[in-house]
């Protein structure tokens, strides 16, 4: 509710700061590692996992194949070892919009030293821009970079007018102006945090992120309490 | 922190005595909306694209072409070699405690590379505008600006500059990057219009049209409006169109 005369802007500019009355100082909050780590020579995949379903599907892991290395606490930033493999996992979720690019540069050490980076993310599926009726509740797209990498997703490519922002797309830009290779994939879900999503589940198991099915959200929508 | 800004080049770097036009990220995007007219229309080639911690990162494909399988990031230089012109697109805001350096370093590269001046579109907040029976647009030009004279031939209304210097409500980076301008010695042109957020694509044609009148980039022998080309990226603007089955 506003009050009459009051000027409400857009929810879509409260990303911005306002630059006419600029308090930034105390806004930004200091990102640093939580602990001091060394960052390999080679990794053969980073795969990058932006928002709170595929978060979970990490933290709901049973097996614990994947090890915590290291996090950023301000922005619920972690990143994982797999035990047996050469690929790490940073997962990310609740961030500010306008740090980014800072979270982009502090995980630069690793995006650098990657053979291959997956940058995943899930969006709401009405965020998803087509003139053609939409009747799954799911859709996967990607953006991949100019240098082809060889990782292999069967997925179609996101068509214009729809873009990602963020930490996935900074990674995968920084990847693009350096001619190194790295593939965005996009999920579009109808409803991102309630259900598991199987397109979503092969993915994660194909890129040896999760190992069994039990990863997805825990929800009682999931259960058999209500049909 | 690394903080100094990737640059990628995709062609010739050539762009000695060219006009530079950058928009500020301010309401209704309108500079942004303008800019992507003129890539669209005078079909420009994408010259290098940016990449910096100011820059609040974007990816997709390229929205002036559906078919295309090339990247498009926040910040990129597109250029038309028949109009001496290059645009320097933003498709995100800047991050303001690193925009100073950046706006800086990005100034400094093209003075390096001699273009012949600056012009910034952007817009300010319609509630500030105290002559509403005017027209909308103002304009602030610094003193090695050389269309001067052209201005006050067209009778464009200029800004009511106050001691504290130059200030656009709602005007983005506007004011930073003409003080940067200035103090570089670059001749700088700062073109705005009061406008609401909105459907604001009339505002862009508009300032294009404002534009033409000062800068010889369209052919007078046919409509404007009939050389101007809205990119592919602008379908969908409002979002999907409604399902069919609620009817």
């Amino acid at each position: 509710m506003t009050t009459y005369g009051e000027i409400v802007e857009p929810v879509s500019r409260t990303a911005w700061e306002d630059w006419d009355d600029i308090t930034f100082e105390n806004s930004y909050i200091k990102l640093d590692w939580m602990l001091k780590t060394t960052v390999p020579d080679i990794i053969n995949t980073l795969v990058l996992l932006e928002g709170k379903y595929l978060y979970d599907c990490v933290k709901n892991q049973s097996d614990n194949v994947l090890t915590m290395i290291n996090s950023i606490k301000e922005v619920n930033l972690n990143v994982h070892k797999h035990q047996q493999l050469n690929l790490y996992i940073c997962v990310i979720r609740d961030y500010n919009l306008l740090q980014s690019s800072e979270i982009v540069e502090i995980l630069k050490p690793y995006i650098l030293v990657s053979k291959n980076v997956v940058a995943i993310q899930t969006k709401p599926l009405i965020e998803f821009q087509t003139h053609e009726l939409i009747n799954k509740s799911c859709l996967i797209r990607t953006i991949c970079s100019t240098k082809t990498s060889n990782l292999n997703f069967d997925y179609p490519k996101l068509q214009q007018p729809n873009f990602i922002s963020g930490v996935s797309a900074g990674a995968i830009c920084l990847r693009e102006q350096l001619d190194l290779p790295g593939t965005a994939v996009v999920c579009y879900m109808e409803h991102p945090e309630v259900y598991k999503v199987e397109e979503i589940q092969k993915l994660l198991k194909e890129l040896k992120v999760i190992s069994n099915d039990n990863s997805g959200p825990d929800n009682v929508f999931n259960s058999n309490l209500y049909i | 922190m690394d903080e100094t800004i990737i640059w990628k080049y995709f062609g010739e770097g050539e762009i000695s005595g060219f006009t530079l036009v950058i928009p500020s990220v301010a309401v209704g995007n309108v500079g942004q909306l303008a800019c992507d007219l003129l890539i669209s229309s005078f079909n420009m080639v994408k010259l290098a694209s940016i990449y910096d911690t100011a820059l609040i990162p974007i990816l997709g494909y390229d929205p002036y072409d559906l078919n295309s399988s090339k990247l498009s990031t926040c910040c990129e230089v597109y250029k038309c070699i028949q109009r001496n012109l290059i645009v320097l697109q933003f498709r995100a805001p800047l991050v303001y405690k690193y925009a100073q350096r950046f706006l800086n370093e990005v100034v400094k590269k093209f003075k390096e590379k001699n273009v012949k001046e600056v012009v910034i579109l952007t817009s300010s907040f319609a509630h500030v505008n105290k002559h509403i029976s005017s027209s909308p647009f103002r304009f602030v030009a610094n003193e090695l600006y050389s269309y001067k004279n052209k201005i006050i031939s067209l009778k464009w209304i200029e800004h009511e500059l106050h001691d504290t210097g130059l200030q656009i409500y709602g005007g983005g980076f506007a004011s930073l990057l003409y003080q940067i301008c200035t103090e570089q010695l670059l001749p700088c042109l700062v073109l705005y219009k009061y406008c609401s957020e909105g459907n604001n694509i009339p505002d862009a044609y508009e300032m294009i049209h404002y534009l033409a009148n000062l800068l010889p980039l369209f052919s007078e022998k046919t409509d404007l409006k009939s050389q101007l080309l809205e990119p592919v990226s602008w379908k969908l603007l409002f979002g999907r169109p409604p399902p069919s089955d609620i009817y």
